[in-house]
């Protein structure tokens, strides 16, 4: 069966025109001297399900030699901070607790140890595909004291399990998680808590703005981030910087469109802001989803891996929900610690090295034994790479 | 942790959505949308719907690529002096 809103969005046909659009266009900025002749046009997507799309359907291939894709900050779990790794390692090694993440974080190094390693340890440690199911596991373990008068569970005790949930994500997981929490407030569920290592998209690309050697001509906007946040999420950024940004959706023709689009701007010299996956994304952006984020969390300045501290872009509970603070709960505090030596994710996620330029990458690296979270997630640029370039 | 497909609406109860890929069925939460309809196709983010395909705009998308597609097609074949009344064989025929 066809896909609806899918199938339509791969046909080959509309690729082929949409490619030799970009390929006119592109020979049209260089024979006008706009480019230089050896300069490569670097766009960047700040997405891990364009990273993957884009492998997936062979985008580079297609296009220009001249264009240049880069990988961005997008992958939830490479952009985690090891100290926030080791967080979650150290929750899950508390007394009677149930420690829930999304798959993605299982297999992530940590200085000393895993969540996979932990868990074959004998730590309570379970995968759920929606932070709903870890208020559920929650509720469940709630702990219940029964006076039922059957002759074997007379004044039986359930005892109460903590469950901790991981918290990675951009804008799009973050409501997801304040939902949660709103949830388990609302119906009493006190033995659930969260670790937020949750960020927020548009300080990043400011960040990356203000490193000039990342030298980027173009954003592809993350289309999910977007869904929230709207095409005015990023207005104060695109006003200060003023670089091509265009917001893409994930099937081929999205992608490709979205390359158009900001070629077409090169050629204009008008850099703009537009969104090129209406289907999806509106001007204002899920105003419902925002308003419960922002119900629970706070912004606060946050500690991206190889990027470093970047002002207000994470995101933190509000003091009128720190009762669910994993971290507080437990009496436990960040600690700063060092990055694997000589792993280059944070290279990467800026743009200013490719994975093949890891010294690590396919040696010691690889997707069974990864020393970087940027070969763990499906969604991370050298996994990403090894799994479609076969080395 | 995206599906990136979007998916159809097939059942809501309380606030609970079951939405449907290719016959493939799980549970979205409808806490972060409102005005969510059986028949609707949502995007749904780790268990929760964050967005309904606006149809229009879909189908705006895909009219304005095969316009361009009918414009390169007709170049090259004014080019190549062949009749150039190009009809598009069925506009439609995905939906
Ligand atoms: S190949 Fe491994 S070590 Fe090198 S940057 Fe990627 S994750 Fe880090």
């Amino acid at each position: 069966m066809a896909l609806k809103y899918v199938s339509e969005y791969r046909d080959s046909q509309l690729a082929k025109v949409l490619i030799e659009s970009i390929k006119e266009k592109i020979e049209a900025l260089h024979s006008s001297g706009s480019i230089k002749a050896k300069k490569r046009l670097r766009l960047m997507e700040v997405c891990g399900t364009h990273t993957m799309s884009i492998f997936r359907h062979g985008i580079r291939s297609v296009l220009p030699h001249t264009i240049e894709l880069l990988s961005g900050p997008g992958c939830p779990v490479c952009v985690t901070a090891q100290k926030d790794i080791d967080a979650f390692i150290e929750l899950s090694k508390q007394d009677n607790v149930i420690l829930t993440t999304f798959g993605d974080l299982m297999k992530v190094p940590g200085t000393f140890s895993s969540l996979q390693k932990e868990k074959a340890d004998g730590r309570d440690i379970r995968v759920v595909y929606s932070v709903f199911d870890a208020v559920e596991i929650a509720a469940a373990n709630q702990g219940v004291t029964c006076n039922c008068n059957q002759a074997n569970s007379a004044n039986k005790t359930n005892q109460a399990k903590e469950v901790v949930f991981c918290g990675v994500g951009f804008e799009t997981t973050t409501p997801t998680v304040a939902a949660s929490i709103l949830m388990a407030s609302e119906r009493g569920i006190d033995n659930f808590s969260i670790h937020s290592a949750h960020k927020l998209t548009p300080p990043a690309l400011a960040a990356l703005m203000e490193t000039p050697a990342t030298q980027i001509d173009g954003f592809i906007l993350p289309g999910h981030v977007s869904v929230i946040t709207g095409v005015d999420g990023y207005k104060d950024v695109f006003d200060k910087y003023k670089v091509p940004s265009v917001i893409a959706g994930f099937e081929p023709l999205d992608i490709l469109k979205a390359i158009l689009m900001l070629v077409t701007q090169q050629i204009s010299g008008l850099p703009a802001l537009e969104n090129g996956y209406e289907r999806a994304v509106s001007q204002f952006g899920n105003v419902k989803a925002v308003q419960i984020m922002n119900q629970v969390f706070e912004p606060a300045d946050s500690v991206w891996r190889g990027i470093g501290h970047i002002p207000e872009s994470g995101m933190r509970l509000r003091d009128s929900y720190k009762s669910f603070d994993a971290l507080k709960k437990f009496n436990l505090e960040l600690k700063d610690t060092p990055e694997p030596v000589g792993c280059a994710c944070g290279q990467i996620l800026m743009g200013l090295k490719t994975p093949e330029q890891c010294m690590m990458y396919g040696k010691k690296c690889t997707p069974a034994h990864p020393v970087g979270p940027c070969m763990v997630s499906s969604e991370g640029s050298c996994a990403a790479y090894y799994r479609y370039k076969g080395l | 942790m995206c599906l990136a497909v979007p998916s159809k609406v097939i059942e809501i109860k309380n606030s609970v959505a079951v939405v449907d890929v290719d016959g493939v069925r799980r549970d979205a939460s409808l806490m972060l949308l409102d005005d969510v309809k059986l028949g609707d196709y949502v995007i749904v983010h780790a268990g929760f719907a964050i967005s309904k395909i606006d149809e229009d705009a879909a189908h705006q998308t895909i009219q304005d690529m095969r316009d361009m597609l009918k414009f390169a097609d007709n170049n090259i074949m004014t080019l190549d002096n062949v009749n150039p009344t190009v009809t598009d064989p069925n506009p439609d025929a995905n939906y």
